[in-house]
């Protein structure tokens, strides 16, 4: 589709084909002189209306980023005065949604109609109906009722959750109805919510919680007061990584390990029972959510009774959100600033749950899972990264997580070998050229050297606009270095590169 | 009768939940679709078995046209549909549109555009809330 026009003098008709020419070209700039300053524009994907030129041409780049290969056709256009009305098809491929396991595209296809009205020369309204259904092409996961629900899944239900992971035998809310590059401007220029509630903790306490700890993980505790939070490691006798948590010290003798997908709990509980610590270890009822994203301060700032200007980077603090007891904390998955919130039981989970997002609302807050495609750019990964993979601390580019001098504890005689001879493998990035199907499993990749190294975490980046991948590799590898990637799809060449990404 | 009056007597028709009057708008190898149904519907017995599990589910429909435009070939309108489904406990208001085209005076095509998400059971519906009203009718 082609036309021409004179900018800023459309007919309705002109309006709408000068629209539909644009983004199926992706040209963002030819948006800006087509609509009115007080223009409103109404799709299905917004619960409310959206008022202003700047507010939709926002809109309209997000949904161009997550879009490639449009094609718009209009099938029927009757123009009468100041309105047009069109029936037509949208063609375009998912970007962010990665394609299906065989690499053919997650398409997006549907009807609408465009109803379009101009006044000098400019669009004053721009409304567009059709199902949202084809957004989202995978069909909800299949529950069983052996998988724990967080307390928060009312909310996460009203949502719209889709689709579900099991993490620590938990149903993890992951995709809502919004698009991938919609929550990803969400959470890089808005604030987030996500359901979290399995993120288990595994507390230690007793006169010899931190004791108890210093032994259980990699980091040394010796100079951990209240109020301190570290990201640290837990390792086997062989010095294999068992998961990667967040140490929480929220008050005297007591310390939970928020602890991604591993049974950490039965772990620590086994070593206790036949250690000499004074320590309980158990799971205890305590749900977090994370409100990330720049505007998270500001839409806590009432909600919390501490003071949360002043709470620092990878602290926490015993206070109450929106009335409730709960610990918070300076931490989270999203690179960036963020908060996660500990409700000490989850008795009034859904109270909290609204009480966030009554206050989000005026700073845009959208329900979302973990942003993996955010977490890929800045190189934050969890023990999914680690698992199944024989990893250590040095090869997943965690050493300095390790403190072989602060005394016994578990995998210390194992990576203290592994720290003298210097880890075989290392965690790197890759640029990609070109599409890549669905990941399911690791993908192996290929060099000069054979077989140096495997795929495990592919993803869209919005902020690079090409595919990257963090994978686990021959340590002899160097930035610059070409390889292939080698997947169900055939292969895709990649170049080896720093981290994180961005 | 103008492709608007026939878009009118099917609004008056399915308003009235008649059936009959419904479906004396279309020709016999008619496409209807609505994004509520799930699918296309081509002929007269899939219509009618639509409009039935419409009507069935349904303690109301009302859809109310707010303006249409028509050429030689189609006529467009927009509108909204508020429905109350008997598991819900209040009517749902969806903004809708719909094009119609025409043949020897019968609707050859109806396609209703709205955004279903309210009403999707197996996608992101409600279907999981232990608390909704699914559970309670």
């Amino acid at each position: 589709m082609s036309t021409t026009y004179t900018a800023g003098t459309y007919t309705a008709g002109g309006a709408l084909r000068a629209y539909c020419d644009a983004f199926e070209r992706r040209a963002e700039a030819d948006f800006a002189d087509l609509f009115a300053e007080d223009a409103i524009f109404d799709l299905p994907l917004h619960d409310g209306r959206i008022i202003g030129r700047q507010g939709i041409l926002k809109e309209i780049q997000v949904a161009l980023n997550g879009l490639k290969n449009i094609r718009v056709i209009l099938d029927h256009v009757i123009e009468s005065g100041s309105q047009a009305f069109a029936e037509g098809m949208l063609h375009a491929e998912h970007i962010g949604i990665p394609p299906h396991v065989d690499g053919t595209p997650m398409r997006l296809d549907f009807k609408f109609v465009a109803i379009v009205e101009v006044k000098n020369g400019k669009v004053t309204r721009w409304s567009e109906y059709f199902d949202t259904k084809p957004l989202k092409p995978r069909e909800r996961t299949h529950l069983y009722p052996i998988s724990r629900r967080s307390p928060y899944w009312d909310g996460a239900v009203a949502a719209g959750v889709s689709e579900f992971m099991v993490y620590n035998h938990t149903y993890f809310p992951l995709i809502y109805h919004h698009s991938p590059s919609e929550e990803y401007t969400a959470l890089t220029e808005r604030v987030t919510l996500w359901d979290v509630g399995c993120e288990r903790q595994t507390e230690l306490r007793g006169p010899d919680a931190v004791k108890f700890a210093q032994y259980l993980t990699t980091r040394d505790l010796s100079k951990l007061k209240a109020g301190d939070c570290k990201y640290t490691l837990v390792c086997d006798p062989d010095g294999r990584i068992i998961c990667d948590p967040v140490l929480l010290h929220p008050m005297k003798d007591v310390i939970w390990l928020s602890h991604g997908d591993a049974d950490l709990t039965l772990w620590a509980r086994g070593i206790a029972l036949h250690g000499d610590f004074d320590v309980a270890v158990c799971e205890p009822d305590v749900a977090p959510l994370q409100i990330q994203g720049p505007k998270a301060l500001e839409m806590l700032r009432d909600l919390v009774q501490a003071p949360l200007d002043e709470l620092g980077f990878y602290k926490c603090t015993l206070t109450k959100v929106a009335g409730i007891d709960a610990v918070v904390s300076r931490t989270g998955w999203s690179g960036g600033l963020g908060y996660e919130v500990f409700p000490l039981s989850s008795s009034r989970a859904m109270e909290l749950w609204n009480s966030l997002i009554a206050a989000g609302e005026p700073h845009g807050l959208m329900v979302t899972g973990p942003n993996v495609f955010r977490a890929v750019e800045k190189n934050v990964t969890d023990t999914a990264y680690h698992s199944n993979s024989d990893m250590n601390p040095y090869e997943a580019g965690h050493g300095r997580l390790v403190d072989l001098e602060k005394g016994d504890f578990i995998g210390r005689q194992a990576l203290q070998q592994v720290a003298r001879e210097g880890a075989k493998r290392k965690t790197v990035g890759l640029l990609i050229d070109g599409e890549l199907p669905l990941l399911e499993w690791y993908w192996p990749i290929t060099d000069r050297r054979g077989n140096p190294g495997e795929v495990r975490w592919a993803v869209h980046s919005f902020e690079l606009k090409q595919n990257i991948a963090i994978a686990i590799a021959d340590a002899s590898l160097e930035v610059g270095d070409k390889v292939t990637i080698r997947h169900q799809a055939g292969s895709s060449e990649a170049t080896v590169t720093s981290l994180p990404f961005v | 009768m103008s492709l608007q009056a026939q878009l009118e007597s099917y609004c008056t028709a399915f308003n009235d939940r008649n059936l009959d009057a419904v479906l004396s708008l279309f020709t016999e190898q008619a496409l209807f679709e609505m994004p509520l149904l799930g699918q296309r519907l081509i002929g007269k017995g899939e219509i009618a078995a639509g409009f039935r599990r419409i009507f069935e589910v349904s303690q109301s429909a009302t859809i109310t046209l707010s303006a249409t435009r028509e050429s030689n070939q189609v006529a467009i309108a927009e509108g909204k549909m508020v429905a109350k489904l008997h598991r819900d406990k209040t009517p749902v208001e969806l903004p809708l549109a719909m094009t119609l085209e025409g043949r020897g005076g019968e609707i050859a095509r109806l396609s209703t555009y709205l955004d279903a998400r309210p009403y999707r059971l197996w996608a992101d519906g409600p279907i999981f809330a232990a608390t909704n009203s699914a559970a309670n009718q």
